[in-house]
């Protein structure tokens, strides 16, 4: 941005750039919307279909408990994660160059909690008694267990959904009230609602700040625990590849890790698509690639920890697991998320491809790839061999659980569509605030 | 929001809302009451236990043999109906329905009135070797012409009286 | 309403106190400014001239160093979040520890009451609370209402406009109006008329 304007100049452009993003869209959005309405629909089929029928046409059986469905949600709550470290973990650490993109990764994180908690209910063998999971006075005289890492699970994803949500919808309103005093007729009366008479004065200044600050001190431990709770569900347990002490960190980068990778691959279409190449620049994207590679980093040292760790522990479960996750049936996938994880992002050591969009996107998608494979060689493979070679089996999706799987990210990208185009996708007064700093 | 679009809408959401919130507790209240005062499923013959159990004094053991030894409590057999009814008002009409059922060699259809969660595995025999009367968790079925479910057998139901009495309250004894 | 005071004398409150805002519609003057640094000036000067309540809009979060000049500084809002998370962990505790001591099934040779699982409700129930406690406490705070902002406000404010809104004993409108515009004002309203 150029130094030498006066700075209300650049406000009043910034103000343009991004709401000009949300005027009328053309038809190639309404098609696009319809097609993904399409797939979400064949999903909800699907769903359907599974409830009248029952669990039997999912693949999951014994041995393997837990299939597609938890795999998709410890992927796509893993995606929720890098939104809440871009908002509030480098905003306490006053990381400049979040200021541009936190809006888009704030709104992934929602969009991925809101695609990851359909998950446990289509997981659910009786959708309809799902209320037995809520804690409140009840004729079964029976409170969820508070013991049971899976019910930690639900306290956890509950709350992370509602405070970034908050965190989300927070930092929207100075910007929905500049949107509001842009527009007219029923959109004003909708964005004036949603601004909820927001009106610039400094008397909400003050303390919308404090409640900014208390926000991001809340989500930082948060983010840190969810995912720590998610693995909990697994290390909890007794079998051989879930129980060990490395998964809450392991989880914690690998979430980041994913996160971001998605973070990149949402923002390269969406800034041409709503011309905002001015606002978010390869500048970011770059940073962004630096943090992959460090995340990338741990991802490596964090299997070759595991790795090592069943081979040092002398436990003979644990060894022949490993050697058996390395070679055996799932073998494909296991080197393929090692490919995609660890060596793809080394690749961004170099500036030539850290600073190319086409290599960016490709190396984000494999890495999204990368993650979801390690899900669910995690998730598989653990319940498919474990102590007794009686018990041993495989498993594979079947085309409900594939069907569902691809649905969930149509509604996942209809959800971030549907933000990009009517909800100022990036930070207006943050981006004034640093013009004028 | 202006203050003329929320003056102009509102009474429209009032009203749509009040109407909605009315017909829905109009709706909740009849469901309850309705639940309350049902009869109980109707059966093929209007059987009656006042008239069995309570004015001729037969045993609940005499018809269902097996609550004593069995998960389940048995429903007689045609046969034993026409035990007595062969000599006991052979003609009425209901009594017929257990002829023709005796003839084609066939049960007749009652309608389950008891119901248990699939996922409860429930067993007559204990209960009843422990010495716990029917009625209590049956109701006063001697004195019902038409018998309904005295009880909605929630956990909460089974559970309470577990504690009371001792019974084993893990999971497994009732989920297996 | 708040007349002008003719003297010096009426020192801003201690920052961190902050009574209750004066309700918004009572303001008589308010100025345009194009410049961040053109408000700065702007408030001084008002203060100095002896006004108590003013106010100041802009499109950005206001910076630190006008703070200090303002009636009103700094936010009591964090209290508000501590109280809630003190609330939330109180409440995760006691769901765990009450709802296993009044509906215990005891199962698996475990005590009912087992502080470590519980600290994971715990801990989630204190973010909880304490954000929703945090947004509650700044819709409070900050009037936060569903409805169009008043008649007196700018859309310029959310743009790139900064906004000085003055409390006057009417009959000093003119003379503020001159004050203001002397300060570097784009463009003085008369709020009333507004």
């Amino acid at each position: 941005m150029a130094t030498a304007e006066k700075e209300t100049v650049i406000y009043a452009k910034i103000n343009e750039e991004v709401i000009q993003s949300l005027e009328r869209p053309t038809w190639r959005y309404w098609l696009l919307i319809g097609s993904l309405l399409g797939v979400i629909g064949l999903g909800a089929l699907a769903y359907f279909y599974q409830v009248m029928v029952g669990m039997g046409v999912a693949n999951i059986n014994h041995p393997v408990g837990w299939g597609v469905y938890i795999v998709n949600f410890v992927f796509w709550v893993g995606i929720a994660h890098s939104g809440t470290l871009i908002s509030a973990i480098l905003y306490l650490f006053r990381v400049r160059w979040r200021t541009a993109i936190y809006r888009a990764a704030e709104a992934m994180t929602v969009f991925a909690v809101m695609t990851a908690g359909l998950f446990p209910l289509i997981h659910l063998g009786r959708v309809w008694v799902m209320y037995w999971l809520l804690p409140y006075p009840n004729t079964r005289h029976l409170w969820p267990n508070f013991k049971s890492p899976l019910v930690w699970d639900v306290v956890a994803v509950t709350t992370y959904f509602t405070v970034s949500f908050l965190f989300f919808y927070l930092g929207l309103i100075p910007d929905i009230a500049a949107v509001r005093d842009r527009s007219t007729g029923l959109r004003r009366q909708i964005y004036g609602a949603l601004a909820l008479g927001w009106q610039n004065r400094y008397e909400q200044w003050r303390h919308y700040a404090r409640a900014y600050v208390a926000l991001a001190c809340l989500a930082t431990p948060l983010v840190i625990s969810v995912h720590s709770v998610v693995s909990w569900d697994f290390a909890m347990s007794i079998l051989p590849g879930w129980h060990t002490t490395i998964f809450p960190p392991y989880f914690v980068a690998g979430a980041i890790h994913s996160g971001l990778a998605m973070v990149i691959t949402l923002l390269v279409p969406i800034r041409v698509w709503l011309r905002l190449q001015r606002l978010v620049t390869l500048e970011h994207f770059e940073n962004m690639a630096k943090m992959l590679i460090f995340t990338g980093l741990i991802m490596t040292y964090s299997y070759a920890t595991e790795a090592f760790t069943s081979y040092y522990s002398g436990n003979h479960f644990e060894t022949s697991f490993s050697t058996w996750r390395a070679t055996g049936t799932y073998a494909p996938l296991f080197w393929g998320m090692v490919v995609c994880n660890c060596l793809a992002p080394m690749l961004l050591f170099w500036k030539r491809v850290r600073t190319s969009i086409p290599w960016l996107l490709a190396i984000s998608i494999a890495i999204n790839i990368g993650m979801w494979l390690e899900r669910f060689v995690l998730i598989v493979t653990s319940t498919a061999h474990d102590f007794l070679p009686s018990s041993w089996g495989t498993y594979t999706p079947s085309p409900v659980e594939i069907i569902i799987t691809i649905a969930s990210f149509a509604w996942f990208a209809f959800l971030f569509l549907l933000f990009a185009k009517h909800l100022p996708a990036v930070a207006i007064s943050e981006m004034k605030e640093q013009v004028a700093e | 929001m202006d203050p003329e679009f929320i003056a102009r809408w509102l009474p429209w959401l009032r009203r749509i809302l009040g109407t909605s919130g009315a017909l829905l507790g109009v709706a909740g209240v009849a469901v309850l009451v309705g639940m309350r005062l049902h009869p109980g499923p109707t059966q093929p013959i209007p059987f009656s236990h006042r008239l069995h159990a309570e004015l001729k004094g037969i045993s609940c053991l005499f018809c269902h043999s097996e609550v004593d030894r069995s998960a389940h409590p048995g429903m007689p057999p045609v046969e034993k109906c026409l035990l007595c009814h062969n000599v006991i008002i052979p003609e009425f009409e209901p009594i017929q329905v257990l002829h023709q059922a005796k003839r084609e060699g066939k049960g007749v259809p009652w309608n389950r009135v008891n119901v248990v969660p699939d996922f409860v595995f429930f067993n007559h025999q204990i209960h009843v070797a422990r010495g716990f009367d029917c009625g209590q968790c049956h109701g006063d079925i001697r004195n019902m012409d038409r018998v309904k479910q005295e009880h909605r057998f929630t956990m909460g139901f089974c559970v309470d009286c577990h504690k009371a009495n001792q019974g084993p309250t893990n999971c497994q004894a009732c989920h297996r | 309403m708040t007349p002008t005071r003719p003297d010096n004398e009426a020192a801003p409150g201690p920052a961190g106190e902050c009574p209750a805002p004066p309700r918004t519609g009572h303001w008589q003057l308010c100025a345009e400014f194009d410049s961040a640094e053109a408000l700065h000036h702007a408030v001084l000067q008002v203060r100095d001239a002896g006004a108590r309540e003013y106010e100041v809009c802009s499109p950005v979060l206001t910076h630190e160093s006008l703070e200090a000049h303002m009636p009103r500084a700094g936010s009591r809002l964090h209290y508000i979040s501590a109280f809630g998370g003190i609330t939330g962990v109180s409440v995760g505790l006691a769901m765990c520890v009450l709802s296993s001591l009044l509906y215990g099934l005891w199962t698996g040779g475990k005590p009912p009451v087992n502080l470590v699982p519980f600290v994971v409700v715990g801990f989630e129930c204190t973010i909880l609370f304490a954000a929703l406690f945090t947004v509650a406490g700044l819709v409070y705070f900050a009037r936060l209402k569903p409805l169009a902002p008043p008649p007196d406000y700018r859309p310029g404010f959310s743009n790139d406009r900064y906004g000085l809104y003055v409390q006057c004993e009417p009959a000093r409108k003119p003379a503020v109006a001159e004050l203001l515009r002397a300060a570097g004002a784009t463009e003085v309203i008369d709020c009333d008329a507004a």
